[in-house]
């Protein structure tokens, strides 16, 4: 445990030693979300709504999408692929741990060192919202809590799959970049998945990305009833099982595969 | 001169070999391109279902501009896509000094080092999409050589958004690559800069303008732009370009080499 821990603090320290991250941080989270809530306002003036959802309800969505995304968007894929390509794989099939477990606590290391950054802004909100912290429903905290806990394992297991088929392509860039459109735009990143024609709908729930994003977000904000949330958890961690298996099956051909000359 | 036209030329032969040296990569690119110009116009699609305008635009309209966006995205691209994050890199990690000895402008060299080919079928797919949404709009082809200026523009504030952005490392190093959050940015150049209102106008359109990339090609092109319009993303464009140069001056002056 003390290894992986060592891992996760090394990350979390090469993203806190420049300062100025904060401020890359905090663009990521802020400019995409003010364009979305002007596009909205225009599309939906007034009370004006679109299958229930306003214009409010969609910047508090696109809101909850930023925050999400602060647990959970790594490109653990992309890491993947620069250390097979670069032969850096070698330095870390040597180390004594867990290949899956060293890239988990490098990204658990980079998003605890994301939230620090952006302690200060969350410490605020709490502040101001001080009368709804006391009346919080611990249910629903809990709910949250493991949505984004199942959001972050299916990513990095979905991820860590992708990344492993490095071993085999000479030049996975298009191959990440055809993911991550596809990822973001399944997972509700661009627009809610209720808004989606019921032939996109049926292809998301056949899929494990909904679960990256628009269920978290919908727990975030109050729109799931019970017994969906309960069933989506369960579908969830289905979902978990076979990414990791399949991740595991596609490491241990991939090491065979890969060649590197170790110097 | 000559000689910065030849090492051009040679970066070029070296660009178009590496791209044809990866065959699954072109499958992929090409996938990559129906999704990344695809996604928008189904995005789109969806909201034009349950509303007639976006901020005055029609479906057309704004399959025009969406058409226009990615010839921009997709020619910049190919310049960009692989050049700008190396140029972040070689700043961070003191690798900048043997390209500084190159016999070429370092800045030109950024922008000729590896090109990406395959990036030319955005281009190409966008280029499609707006004849298709042409045909269904009645343009005044008057308009076409100042259509194509204002893309020159948008193509010159797209080049100098992306190069500023870039080298600011000199001033603010960060232990990650900043190209994700210009890539996240400049896809807001794909909705109408009408959206943007009060502060938002002087924020998306002069400081960040992002909502001068392809907008005012797509409003030339319908007939509603307007000269002081027209003269405002010119003047945008070339202020731009000048300022990249004297930060990348400026850039240099502050750069400490490890010597590799």
């Amino acid at each position: 445990m003390k290894k992986y821990l060592a891992v996760a603090q090394t990350s979390m320290k090469s993203v806190l030693a420049s300062k100025s991250s904060i401020f890359v941080l905090l663009a990521q989270a802020l400019i995409p979300t003010v364009v979305m809530a002007y596009l909205w306002t225009s599309i939906l003036p007034g009370h004006s709504a679109i299958q229930g959802m306003t214009a409010e309800t969609m910047i508090k969505y696109y809101i909850g999408v930023n925050v999400v995304n602060f647990f959970v968007w790594y490109a653990i894929d992309w890491e993947l692929n620069d250390d097979i390509h670069s032969g850096e794989l070698s330095n870390i099939v040597r180390r004594p741990v867990n290949m899956m477990g060293y890239y988990f606590s490098r990204m658990l290391g980079d998003r605890i060192a994301n939230l620090m950054v952006l302690a200060p802004i969350i410490l605020i909100i709490l502040v101001m919202h001080i009368k709804h912290i006391f009346s919080l429903d611990v249910i629903w905290f809990g709910q949250v809590f493991m949505t984004i806990l199942l959001a972050m394992l299916l990513w990095f297991a979905f991820g860590y799959v992708i990344g492993c088929l490095a071993y085999w392509f000479e030049n996975l860039f298009f191959v990440l970049i055809v993911k991550e459109i596809v990822v973001s735009f399944l997972a509700g990143y661009y627009l809610p998945l209720n808004l989606f024609p019921e032939i996109l709908k049926n292809l998301s729930n056949l899929l494990p990305f909904q679960y990256f994003s628009y269920f978290p977000i919908q727990t975030l904000l109050k729109q799931t009833l019970p017994i969906n949330w309960s069933i989506g958890i369960l579908i969830g961690l289905m979902w978990l099982i076979a990414l990791y298996g399949i991740g595991y099956w596609l490491n241990r051909l991939g090491a065979r595969h890969y060649s590197d000359v170790m110097g | 001169m000559r000689s910065q036209i030849s090492t051009i030329q040679k970066l070029l032969q070296m660009s178009l070999m590496r791209s044809a040296s990866f065959s699954a990569d072109f499958i992929f690119g090409i996938l990559s391109a129906v999704l990344w110009l695809g996604i928008p116009i189904v995005f789109f699609k969806m909201i034009y279902l349950n509303v007639d305008t976006i901020a005055g635009w029609s479906w057309y309209q704004t399959l025009l501009l969406v058409g226009i966006y990615t010839m921009v995205d997709g020619l910049m691209m190919t310049f960009l896509v692989q050049n700008l994050p190396t140029l972040e890199h070689d700043i961070r990690e003191g690798q900048l000094d043997s390209i500084l000895l190159k016999p070429i402008d370092t800045q030109l060299y950024y922008f000729f080092y590896a090109v990406d080919f395959t990036q030319l079928v955005n281009f190409i797919f966008g280029l499609t999409v707006t004849i298709y949404a042409l045909i269904h709009l009645s343009i005044n082809w008057f308009y076409l050589p100042i259509a194509l200026l204002c893309m020159l523009a948008g193509c010159i504030l797209y080049y100098a958004i992306w190069f500023l952005w870039t080298i600011t490392v000199f001033w603010l190093p960060t232990n990650f690559g900043r190209s994700d959050l210009f890539l996240s940015v400049i896809q807001m150049g794909r909705y109408p800069n009408t959206i943007y209102r009060g502060f938002g106008k002087l924020i998306f359109l002069v400081i960040l303008p992002v909502g001068m990339i392809a907008t005012p090609t797509a409003l030339a092109l319908l007939g509603r732009l307007t000269w002081f319009g027209f003269l405002g993303v010119i003047v945008l464009a070339l202020v731009s370009l000048v300022l990249s140069r004297l930060m990348w001056l400026c850039g240099l002056r502050r750069y400490d080499g490890a010597g590799r």
